[in-house]
């Protein structure tokens, strides 16, 4: 039976399908792990086991969302070694940002990000980064909705009061 | 794109801005080390198959002996009916006067047949 789904499935449907999702997948997978050289293994492993539970995928549900709870699984098993934690200054490993921001805003909301724990970092660049809405945050993470809300009011009123009274906008 | 919070204003989306403003993308290098790994994952279950046959036929075999040894063993640790004594012999030889004396106890003892 698991022989004659594996053969029903073509990868090229696979890849067509997670092809306009791979670069929006890589940024998440890079910046929740805090651009991490590591990260460049978990994209890999997170496509490698999509491409396998491919047949497990439910056609009717979000394909977008589906990928990114693999992700969101090797990002968590990433983490689960304590040492790996704590390892990254994000705000170091930047590459140039857009020119039409402020720098020291862009380095000061990563720096912030940097000091989350690894599920509030990756809620809040699903959320600001992927543009994920807090339903699908919630399928992604398997946190409930309610939490996933807590998280990003949490994170949301510490810059505001960091950055945004100061500067008037983030 | 799905906004689901009550509060969201003007201040999320500069944050949206300022957060996808660093944006990465994929180097050609691991994109051709994700299509070689993908390759060869396909050429996986292959192998996956023929270990799991080779497995199940070894599991077989080895469940076969271990039941032709259980058929084996089984009767020697079978309880067997000891078989009846018929009769106890005891015999005696003086061997300097030639004589020899035969006790033949039958299962009927007390009566005992004594020869010589």
């Amino acid at each position: 039976m698991e022989r004659s789904a594996e053969l029903s499935i073509d990868p090229s449907v696979f890849w067509e399908l997670a092809g306009p999702y791979k670069q929006k997948l890589y940024n998440f997978i890079h910046k929740s792990l805090s651009f991490s050289e590591e990260a460049d293994d978990v994209f890999q492993e997170t496509l490698l086991r999509g491409l396998k539970y491919f047949h497990s995928y439910n056609k009717e549900k979000s394909f977008n969302t589906w990928l990114f709870a693999i992700a969101h699984n090797e990002v968590k098993r990433h983490f689960k070694d304590a040492q790996r934690r704590n390892s990254l200054p994000l705000e170091e490993r930047l590459i140039a940002a857009d020119e039409r921001v402020r720098p020291d805003l862009v380095r000061e909301v990563y720096r912030f990000a940097g000091g989350l724990k690894p599920k509030h970092k990756e809620v809040f660049f699903l959320f600001y980064d992927s543009g994920f809405g807090i339903s699908e945050i919630s399928r992604i993470t398997g946190l409930r909705e309610g939490n996933v809300k807590f998280i990003l009011n949490r994170a949301r009123q510490a810059l505001k009061d960091r950055y945004g009274e100061e500067n008037g906008k983030p | 794109m799905e906004r689901k919070m009550e509060n969201h204003d003007r201040f999320d989306e500069e944050l949206a801005r300022l957060v996808r403003s660093v944006e990465r993308n994929i180097p050609p290098s691991v994109e051709e080390r994700v299509r070689v790994a993908a390759e060869a994952a396909r050429a996986f279950p292959r192998k996956r198959h023929l270990r799991r046959h080779l497995l199940v036929l070894t599991s077989m075999s080895g469940a076969a002996v271990v039941l032709l040894a259980i058929l084996f063993i089984i009767p020697l640790f079978r309880h067997r009916e000891a078989t009846q004594i018929s009769e106890i012999r005891t015999e005696f030889e003086i061997a300097d006067k030639n004589i020899k004396i035969i006790f033949v106890q039958k299962p009927d003892f007390p009566d005992l047949v004594t020869s010589f």
